[in-house]
């Protein structure tokens, strides 16, 4: 019974952070129509390059780092590459992101190798007793703190300007254009928040109980597709709650490994593909998309 | 520009009798048509002379680049498959590679023998080949409820898991897999004849071996593929594709089942995938899970995208590209600057691979999103009477 | 096969419980051309699409002659003789007009995967080829046969798809705003076009349309909707002189014409879209 409640606190916890990968998913997707399919290796290049600073500098100073290489990656993506192809094509967009996911692995890759970095956080390896339940301190931070970003990027959507000037220019490129938002900035936004989210989700992958910073990463990372899958794609409130259905399912199937044998061996690291194609028959537009989105 | 009035004498010809016009109207064809030939001839020409060449290469060329030659038309098949399916029908798969180990390993399985933990049923390798596609085409088919619902570039994500599942049945079904260390190829035979070393055969003073053999074997098949693929692009089923592609709705409205049609283009390209594994298994001679990893399947969409999307000899000289590059980086890398072979210290050969090729795909959309393929026609385009 | 009747029962169309069509109904007599005309967002569009299929209908009933069509698939619609162009231009910009037209031909030819690849479509195609070639002698389209359809000027965009849809061979014709965009002497053809293609063909002809010379000069009778509803239907004179329909929309100068129909029109391929002006 306590494991199994140290297992969905875990859950929770993974859940929480797919939920910020997630998001700047759809975030993206939202503002812009441009499926990112970099967002996995950005969120590698974030954390790298904490790992590979925070010996020199310290682990605050790197993770701001981490934070600042992804945000202008992602602000130079829009604006001097997406910018230039017609705001329409967003088939070219996608495949454009592609190219880029290539180039960015291929240079993790060579710098990466086989090679472990240790992370270097504060938190790492330290656990916490909470009465009965023995915690990595990485999941007690995850599961106070992210609620609260994305409360706050709830409110940042919800009561700011730009969030305003986002959620019209979603509803309505050309009139948000035509009242004089300018779609340009909503877009380069996106993309910013949505780096820096990721970096922040990666930073919190790379935390004990995980190891550190290897190639291995981006393939946790990438889990946060069928999370936006399953939520539906173009909700947020859908990003967060794939996330967590990912996260919680994939850390009790692993965690119940022995008595899932018959699915194999590493049944967790695929769980979540399995949760999206049941999910895709049962409801094609996801558990909150809009069905315009996928009607024939 | 006198054609309103051309228009209208036609409009009134014909709202007499529409059957009279007939012979006017053969006479204005004939007259537009003569601009198609001269388009197709280089073409053809072009297409004939590469078989030519292709025939004869064994005879000139070493076996390392007749290697090079055999994955690349085991691949350029895989391409030919999703250029059907995202180049025409717009449907994107990052699954492919998912499809083309079906093929690999339903080939190992069917003609492989029983020996230490591993099973397999012994069939013909005809057989196992011809029924590897077959059961290659089948997983498509069972996928095809996902396949046939969603649309473009949303089908590419949800095809991802596709390749993370196959990875795990791969590693987990060890009696067929082999797991992590995979099981070894049967290699082809036909007849009695096999296409191996030992087949003892000598052309004009060269003696033939497994990689001459397969070499014929792999162009014979690289053909055929590329003709079935012409074939359904130009004809009833590629126009729907097409179609569909531009406006779901638009094709609906000409009678087109769009379910059905994006079901039977992701099958048909999963069919294309599982050849593409019958060739990669009797190229290499051997299967291995963690070659057919989400890398295989973005190799597959760079492929068409550097060759053009939609055209089947894009398709082809895509693939030949995106396979030799990596091997000829490397081969070459002591006169290279930058590569160094394997193993050594610096940028590895395959790595240096990717990043020309991820740098090209965006280069490709930025310049011309129709790639190479679309480059031509621009150039074509103005040369030709554009405002005709 | 003589031209069919259509008949609209009490229609309504809503979408999230806005209201785009509410009880519409008229008959469509064999071989006539009707219009329905109204002001922006009246719901014409809507209706279009409802009879294709494509929009739900969420009450009353579509009849083809005695085939029933509420709640069939666009697919199933076209099947039954149902050809259609649509308000924002919809073709395959990077293929022949020829290639174009021939998708007209998908449901009265049967070569599937199979047959076309193993060259068995190839008679088949030659035979339907020489039909579409007909078909784009009769729209003024011959010499732009070999064309990239995106390469098209406006107006031979349009008569490309009023062309495709006759290539169909259908019994009903449906055009949302055949015309919009087009100069005086272009709609004027276009309009004799739609008449010839009704006499040749024995069609019965549906379409919107807000070039109020077009439509008086070719339609049989008008119907006309405002806020979903049908306020007015008769011949050409007589809703000339009605009251409400001089009110609700003749009277009003209908210069601003860029139609945007109650949601979203999911129609377009984004490249075919074009704005006429």
């Amino acid at each position: 019974m306590i494991r199994l409640l140290e297992l969905l606190v875990n859950g929770v916890s993974l859940g929480l952070l797919y939920a910020l990968i997630t998001l700047g998913f759809v975030i993206v997707f939202k503002a812009t129509r441009v499926v990112n399919f970099a967002h996995a290796s950005f969120l590698l290049l974030g954390v790298y390059v904490v790992a590979a600073t925070q010996a020199r500098i310290g682990f605050a100073a790197a993770a701001l780092l981490g934070l600042a290489v992804v945000g202008l990656l992602a602000l130079a993506t829009e604006r001097l590459l997406l910018s230039r192809i017609d705001r329409h094509n967003h088939h070219a967009m996608a495949i454009l992101t592609i190219g880029l996911n290539v180039v960015l692995t291929a240079e993790l890759t060579r710098r990466l190798g086989e090679h472990v970095l240790p992370l270097g956080a504060p938190w790492d390896g330290r656990v916490v007793d909470l009465g009965p339940l023995t915690l990595p301190l990485t999941v007690v931070i995850t599961v106070a703190g992210v609620p609260l970003l994305i409360g706050g990027l709830t409110a940042l959507l919800t009561l700011t300007g730009w969030g305003l000037a986002m959620r019209a220019s979603i509803a309505d490129a050309e009139g948000a254009a035509l009242a004089g938002i300018r779609l340009r900035r909503v877009s380069a936004t996106a993309w910013v928040l949505a780096g820096l989210l990721a970096t922040t989700a990666g930073i919190g992958l790379a935390s004990f109980p995980s190891p550190g910073v290897s190639l291995s990463i981006e393939s946790v990372a990438i889990a946060a597709f069928p999370a936006a899958i399953i939520g539906g794609f173009d909700s947020l409130g859908g990003a967060i709650a794939g996330g967590l259905i990912v996260g919680v399912v994939q850390v009790l199937v692993a965690g119940h490994q022995d008595s899932l044998a018959f699915l194999g061996l590493g049944i967790g690291d695929v769980v979540a593909y399995l949760v999206m194609i049941v999910v895709l028959l049962w409801r094609p537009s996801g558990l909150f998309g809009s069905k315009e989105f996928s009607r024939v | 520009m006198s054609e309103s009035s051309v228009s209208e004498s036609t409009v009134s010809e014909n709202t007499a009798t529409e059957d009279t016009v007939a012979p006017a109207r053969a006479a204005t064809a004939a007259g537009t048509r003569t601009r198609t030939p001269p388009h197709r001839l280089p073409a053809v020409a072009a297409a004939v002379a590469a078989v030519v060449v292709a025939l004869a290469l064994p005879l000139y060329v070493d076996a390392f680049w007749l290697r090079i030659g055999l994955f690349a038309m085991a691949a350029a098949v895989g391409a030919l498959g999703l250029t059907i399916l995202f180049g025409a029908a717009g449907q994107l798969s990052l699954g492919h590679a998912f499809f083309v180990a079906v093929g690999t390993y339903g080939y190992a399985f069917l003609a492989g023998g029983d020996g230490g933990h591993l099973t397999g049923l012994g069939l013909p390798p005809l057989a196992a080949a011809v029924l590897a596609t077959l059961l290659a085409g089948l997983c498509g088919l069972l996928f095809s409820p996902v396949a046939s619902r969603l649309r473009g570039i949303y089908l590419g994500i949800a095809s991802l898991g596709l390749v993370f599942l196959g990875h795990h049945l791969l590693l987990n079904l060890r009696p067929v897999t082999g797991g992590y260390d995979g099981r070894s190829v049967t290699p082809f035979a036909l007849g009695g004849f096999a296409f191996s070393d030992a087949s003892g055969l000598v052309v004009l003073g060269v003696p033939f071996g497994a990689v001459e053999n397969l070499w014929y074997l792999f162009l014979a098949v690289t053909v055929a593929a590329t003709l079935v693929a012409r074939n359904v692009l130009r004809g009833r089923p590629g126009r729907a594709f097409r179609l569909m592609r531009d406006s779901e709705v638009g094709a609906a409205a000409m009678g087109v089942r769009v379910q059905r049609t994006k079901a039977s283009a992701f099958v048909l390209s999963s069919m294309y995938a599982g050849v593409a594994g019958v060739l990669t298994a009797l190229a290499f001679q051997r299967a291995v899970p963690d070659y057919f990893d989400l890398l295989l399947s973005i190799d597959f969409l760079a492929m068409i995208i550097l060759g053009g999307l939609g055209s089947t000899s894009g398709a082809i000289i895509g693939a030949t590209f995106v396979v030799a590059l990596p091997i000829v980086l490397s081969r070459y890398a002591d006169v290279l600057p930058l590569v160094v072979g394997p193993g050594q210290d610096g940028l590895d050969a395959s790595i240096a691979a990717q990043f020309v090729y991820g740098a090209l795909v965006v280069v490709v959309m930025l310049t011309q999103p129709g790639g190479l393929r679309a480059m031509v026609h621009a150039v074509r385009d103005r040369r030709g009477p554009a405002s005709a | 096969m003589s031209p069919p009747r259509l008949v609209v029962e009490a229609v309504s169309v809503a979408f999230s419980g806005l209201l785009a069509l509410d009880a519409v109904s008229f008959t469509v007599e064999p071989g006539t051309v009707h219009a329905v005309i109204g002001p922006n967002g009246a719901g014409k569009s809507s209706l279009l699409n409802a009879l294709c299929g494509i929009y739900p209908v969420t009450g009353g009933r579509i009849l083809l002659d005695e085939h029933e069509v509420t709640r069939q698939r666009p697919d199933r619609v076209a099947a039954l003789g149902v050809g259609r162009t649509f308000q924002n231009i919809v073709v395959s910009p990077r293929e022949s007009v020829l290639d174009n037209l021939m998708v007209g031909r998908h449901r009265l030819t049967r070569a599937g995967l199979v047959r076309t690849a193993l060259w068995l479509g190839r008679r088949e195609q030659r035979r339907h080829e020489a039909r579409v070639r007909e078909i784009a002698e009769f729209a003024g389209l011959s010499a732009r046969l070999d064309t990239t359809a995106g390469r098209l000027a406006y107006g031979d965009l349009k008569r490309l798809e009023f062309a495709r849809a006759l290539c169909l061979e259908p019994r009903l014709l449906i055009l949302d705003e055949p015309v919009a965009g087009m100069n005086t002497a272009e709609s004027r053809e276009l309009g004799r076009l739609v008449l010839a293609a009704r006499d040749a063909l024995g069609l019965t002809v549906v379409f919107v349309e807000h070039d109020m010379g077009v439509v008086m000069s070719i339609a049989d009778r008008i119907t006309v909707l405002d806020f979903g509803k049908v306020v007015a239907e008769g011949a050409p004179a007589e809703v000339r002189r009605d009251p409400t329909v001089v009110s609700a929309y003749l009277g009003v100068p209908d210069d601003d014409a860029p139609d945007a129909p109650a949601p979203e029109d999911a129609v377009t391929g984004h490249e075919a879209e074009r704005t006429p002006r």
